[in-house]
């Protein structure tokens, strides 16, 4: 709170498309007629503003459509994909088929995110060579900032690489999990010595025996049950016929059976095709014991919990930051956690979503940081910057006395625009501010080689600049700006003088003092609504070259209008952030 | 096959089958039949590269991966601190922790963190579909998807509104480019997720609890309950605030005032952090349940007599209730709290099961769970309900507080012992059941009546056998031997993957959905588009061989005609 540094909010000109606010049975039903006469002003504090505002930095700008492009009016396609630990490259393909996460043996920890890094239990060898020396033995995996080593949660590995494999095969506590495929030949094997499912009723004892075996060894946790319950839909599905099953055709094509004999009963009646599918008529069953994915939960886990909660208290539980990071959502203690693998990051190029042209794209290579394509809306619209006119001691603004502030606009163009920039006399809002734009109309200077510039004010005119700075130095002095007039010009920018009035931040002043806002809600004050907000609406215009940025034959067919250049306009809100205001 | 030169059939289905096994089946309509898993069972199977994201949304959390993951990659909460502007840092910032206090002062407990309250009115669907859609890319950076057309399948809670139905469904094909939407019922895919096709769901979710019933794969009964997490947070969180200071308890005083204090001394996160730590839920204390429930004894002075023996109880237990430190940030100065062990089921033990409020007192939105549980059982048809029964699976968030399950269960077989199958219960009726006079005069008038089959003995006919039916017997055998019986009758929690898991593995399983909605049709007609469910049955004659939920779906080439399923 003590620092606050002055900020510009572009608001992209896509929003305005967007679903209109809606407000389901309000009091009082906004009138349309009204709101479509005027454009209401646009209010940084309302909700939805936070959605559709963007620092100049995060966006980007379409050439063709002439528009700014913000995060939610581009496409964006992948470009390449690569561990944030290792910086090695997955193949987008292997991304599908493995997953998001980093396969080989980079690993997060769980406790504090810190990377893990691989260390063999072994005591360290003393002495010359010994960091030459192989370390043998069980490794573990252990973090570096917070001590914790995957020992705590009982596991050991053989190997020193290809971690993540091998942490897919062991269990907590060190056991190890036998994977889908396994299982399945497993109880395949078991089935041929006499185990089926369907001679439970004559098996009596026995078979029930065998049943609580094979939940017993059966693991519940997620990743395997749902491995054990697609294969017995899969199973199921393939069995039931795809005519009749209970309406699980796995497709309609003409080429399936089912869909086959749907026809021929079209013409035929129902003859051969119904009578078949009415006696082959079976019912995909329900899963019946935990190969096939039924888990019956048990009270005395149940009970194991809060008897271990009670135990163990705060110290052993997992916090909730802590539990998001886990792929198992309902992990309670610590020893449940699991090392986490880190997740991918991408690259992506990005596309206009109207036009599809391409605003940016990234070099493929991990290890490179250059761009092919990259159309920021930096080197497009102006930029604008805030500072206090008069340095005062405070960074607080105090309420009721007017402050000076000197916007600067900064034109990145190669052509000269002109800036119109408009407020409303007062901020919306519970406090509204008076704000007064001094001088709402101007024209910033082509962005042209400095070298040039340079030059050119050394040759002949040279002195204007320099007449103009001491004029605003005089003016300084006597702390007074001209309405109408600029404040300070360079090169390719402009400052001007927006005056403001901040509001008093009671909320039990006096009526008259109060806006209407404020006398309907009397709340205390919310975040952030001591921060003097300016809704701008910013409309530039230029002038350019058509035949800079079209080639070739375009450029030809436009030599013989060469003088005529392509006017250009851009509208949009900005919200400046001035400061914020003293309470009193 | 009539016609078996037909140009048209006989191409497409060559494509597929070898030319050798054509003549073998000389009239025979049936192309041979290939042992297919289903998954390359048709000629979609060409598309089965392509990915297919599932999205299920709640009131607080967005659940999304692809299809065939068993559990979601992403899951993304709504809470104020992602839904500030795009380059706003200020969650990092030295002492953001400590002034929690001036971000969240309105609305209810905890309504800056949904996505949706079940009350639309005032809502701002606009904003709903800003926080949806911020999600939903940030969803990418998890998925490592792009956001190129590919399909979306959305499992929703079972009574969505429809506003926010068609706000949801108008930010993904708007600013998504998807091409179709499948809608799923969370309900329905829990057992689903389970391996059952019929179960009891009792989803314990922020706002409400939800019993559903499902048979079948379909809903056939629903009831739901304002006694949930959110109900449950806050009641923590006043008991808490009660601790660290007790000038703000909202008891102490009756003003509404003092509850905003409640909410002053203690911030959301915090709270919720010590409900998923520490919270449990007691299991059921056998002594007190045991006399048989008699109208004879006053309601309140049973629930006295409950609560000195539970008193009793406690004071006895002491030894076994240790005193857990809980270290609290969110305070105004940082301080460890000191409470017994057993003070931390309180808050579950008031919520979820209204102990302290006589059964008598609760209106019909605020039943605990355990009655809920029972009486939904109860509505059930007497078969569903023996297949429910025994398949009740807990979801939702409130379903992993420890020792929830196992109370829900021993307190429903509790109230099954005690009252049976009988809806009616109170003190007249028991008055009636122990009255012997009356027994006897309506055993004398029954044996008087003309007709002694009718006689009557002490189980009313309701809860007598079904008298044999020759028929039925036959076709249960038939039944039978397709489908050897399943567990029913006796009371059996399930556990379930959850809903995304079961949306995950039938879109995997290439399952249709009740409702899938085209983008191109969606954008021109909106919601009104929708023809209901019942049309799309009635017409299309192909598929009525296929009940479930899941798979009622016109046929093939003809899309003309979509349906929101049971949203609409």
């Amino acid at each position: 709170m003590a620092s606050f540094a002055p900020y510009a909010y572009i608001q992209c000109p896509c929003t305005e498309s967007n679903l209109p606010t809606r407000r389901l049975g309000s009091e009082s039903p906004t009138d349309p007629l009204e709101t479509e006469q005027e454009e209401p002003t646009f209010d940084p504090r309302a909700p939805r503003a936070n959605y559709s505002l963007y620092p100049l930095e995060h966006l980007l700008y379409c050439e063709d459509c002439h528009q700014i492009r913000c995060p939610r009016c581009v496409i964006d396609e992948l470009v390449a994909c690569y561990c944030p630990n290792c910086l090695f490259e997955v193949p987008i393909s292997t991304v599908k088929s493995e997953g998001n996460r980093c396969t080989r043996s980079c690993f997060q920890c769980p406790i504090c995110i810190g990377p893990l890094s691989v260390s063999s239990i072994e005591a360290q060898r003393d002495g010359l060579g010994a960091e030459f020396a192989a370390y043998g033995g069980p490794y573990v995996l252990s973090c570096g900032f917070c001590n914790w080593s995957s020992d705590e949660i009982g596991i050991q590995l053989d190997k020193p690489n290809s971690i993540y494999n091998q942490l897919a095969k062991i269990r907590h506590g060190g056991k190890s999990l036998t994977n889908a495929r396994e299982r399945r030949k497993e109880r395949e094997e078991r089935s041929k010595l006499g185990y089926s499912p369907t001679i439970e009723e004559e098996g009596g004892s026995e078979d029930g025996q065998e049943k609580t075996d094979l939940n017993a060894t059966e693991d519940f946790d997620a990743e395997s049950q749902f491995g054990n319950l697609k294969a017995f839909y899969q199973a199921q599905l393939s069995e039931s016929s795809p005519v009749s099953s209970l309406g699980l055709p796995g497709d309609y094509s003409y080429g399936s059976p089912g869909a086959l004999s749907r026809i021929m009963g079209l013409y035929t009646g129902s003859s051969f095709a119904d009578k078949k599918s009415r006696t082959k008529k079976g019912i995909m069953r329900e899963a019946r014991d935990a190969p096939e994915g039924l888990h019956i939960f048990s009270p005395s886990s149940d009970e194991e919990a809060v008897n271990r909660l009670r135990t163990e208290g705060w110290g052993n539980t997992v916090s909730t930051t802590q539990r998001k990071e886990q792929s198992e959502q309902n992990t309670h203690f610590l020893s449940d956690l699991r090392p986490i693998p880190y997740l991918l990051r991408t690259r992506r190029s990005k596309r206009c979503k109207t036009c599809r042209h391409i605003l940016s794209k990234p070099e493929s290579k991990v290890h490179s940081t250059r761009f092919r394509i990259r159309l920021v809306a930096l080197n497009y619209i102006p930029s604008i910057t805030i500072r206090p006119l008069q340095t005062s001691s405070s960074s607080l603004l105090r309420p009721m006395k007017p402050t000076q502030f000197l916007l600067t606009f900064k034109n990145p163009l190669f052509d000269s625009v002109k800036v119109n920039i408009a407020t409303a006399a007062k901020t919306p809002g519970r406090f509204s501010s008076k704000v007064t734009v001094l001088c709402p109309q101007f024209e910033v200077g082509a962005n042209t080689d400095a070298w040039e510039e340079a030059l050119r004010e050394g040759g002949n005119k040279g002195g204007e600049r320099e007449k103009r700075r001491t004029k605003a130095e005089a003016s300084e002095g006597q702390h007074q700006a001209e309405a109408g007039k600029v404040w300070e010009r360079g090169r390719n920018w402009v400052s001007v003088v927006v005056e403001v009035i901040p509001a008093s931040l009671r909320v039990q002043a006096p009526a008259f003092l109060k806006s209407e806002e404020l006398q309907k809600d009397e709340s205390p004050l919310r975040e952030d609504e001591d921060v003097l907000e300016i809704p701008v609406f910013v409309r530039v215009e230029w002038e350019a070259d058509p035949t800079h940025d079209d080639t070739g034959g375009l450029a030809a067919a436009g030599a013989k209008d060469k003088e005529v250049k392509e006017k250009r306009e851009l509208a949009y809100w900005c919200v400046l952030g001035i400061g914020r205001i003293a309470r009193d | 096959m009539s016609n078996p030169s037909g140009p048209s059939h006989r191409n497409v289905a060559s494509i597929r089958s070898p030319p050798s096994t054509n003549p073998a089946a000389p009239a025979s309509p049936h192309t041979p039949l290939r042992t297919i898993t289903s998954a390359f069972g048709s000629p979609s199977a060409i598309r089965a590269e392509e990915e297919h994201v599932i999205i299920e949304l709640g009131s607080r959390y967005l659940r999304a991966g692809i299809a065939g993951d068993a559990l979601p990659k992403a899951v993304l909460d709504f809470g104020p601190d992602s839904q500030r502007r795009a380059g706003d840092y200020r969650k990092w910032s030295v002492g953001y922790d400590k002034a929690w206090r001036e971000r969240i002062r309105e609305g209810e407990w905890g309504e800056p963190y949904e996505l949706w309250r079940p009350d639309l009115r005032g809502l701002d669907l606009g904003l709903v579909a800003d926080k949806l859609e911020r999600a939903v890319r940030e969803i990418a950076k998890y998925l490592i998807v792009d956001v190129r057309p590919r399909r979306v399948t959305l499992v929703l809670p079972s009574a969505l509104p429809l506003p926010l139905l068609s706000t949801i469904l108008d930010t993904l094909f708007t600013s998504f480019l998807t091409p179709t939407i499948s809608l799923m019922p969370a309900p329905g895919l829990v057992p689903a997720a389970a391996g059952l096709r019929s179960a009891l769901v009792v989803d314990i979710g922020w706002a409400e609890t939800v019993v559903s019933g499902i048979y079948q794969y379909r809903e056939v009964q629903s009831t739901r309950s304002t006694r949930a997490t959110k109900m449950l947070g806050e009641e923590m969180n006043n008991m808490l605030a009660e601790m660290i200071d007790p000038a703000s308890s909202p008891a102490a005083s009756e003003d509404p005032q003092n509850s905003k204090h409640a909410r002053d001394v203690l911030s959301f996160e915090e709270c919720e952090e010590i409900i998923s730590r520490m919270a449990w839920c007691k299991p059921v204390e056998r002594g007190e349940h045991k006399a048989p429930f008699q109208g004879l004894t006053p309601v309140k002075e049973e629930d006295e007599l409950r609560a000195s023996v539970r008193s009793l109880h406690i004071s006895s237990a002491e030894e076994t209730d240790p005193v857990v430190s809980i270290p609290l940030a969110s305070t105004k100065s940082c301080r460890t709290l000191r409470l017994r062990f057993s003070k931390l089921a309180e808050p579950c033990e008031k919520v979820l099961f209204a102990d302290g409020t006589a059964p008598e007192n609760l209106d019909d939105e605020e039943m605990p769970l355990h009655l809920l549980v029972y009486r939904s059982l109860l509505k059930l048809p007497r078969d569903v309900r023996s297949v429910c029964m025994s398949r009740i699976i807990f979801v939702g968030g409130g379903s992993n507080l420890p020792g929830l399950k196992r109370r829900v269960m021993d307190e429903v077989a509790i109230l099954i012992e005690q009252r049976g199958w009988d809806p009616v219960q109170g003190k007249a009726i028991d008055g009636l059941r122990n009255n012997p006079k009356l027994q006897r005069t309506r055993s004398r008038q029954a044996s008087n009546s003309p007709t002694p089959v009718l006689h009557l003995d002490a189980t009313p006919a309701s809860m007598q056998d079904q008298e044999p039916d020759e028929i039925g017997t036959v076709l249960n055998k038939q039944a039978r031997d397709r489908d050897p019986p399943n567990d029913m009758g006796q009371l059996r929690a399930v556990e379930s993957l959850g809903a995304w898991s079961g949306g995950s593995l039938l879109s995997h399983l290439k399952i249709p959905a009740v409702s899938v909605v085209e983008r191109e049709q969606w954008l021109l007609h909106g919601a009104a588009g929708a023809s209901r469910t019942g049309e799309i049955t009635v017409s299309t004659q192909r598929q009525s061989m296929g009940p479930g939920a899941f798979n009622v779906k016109s046929g093939a080439g003809d899309r003309s005609s979509w349906t929101l399923g049971l949203w609409g």
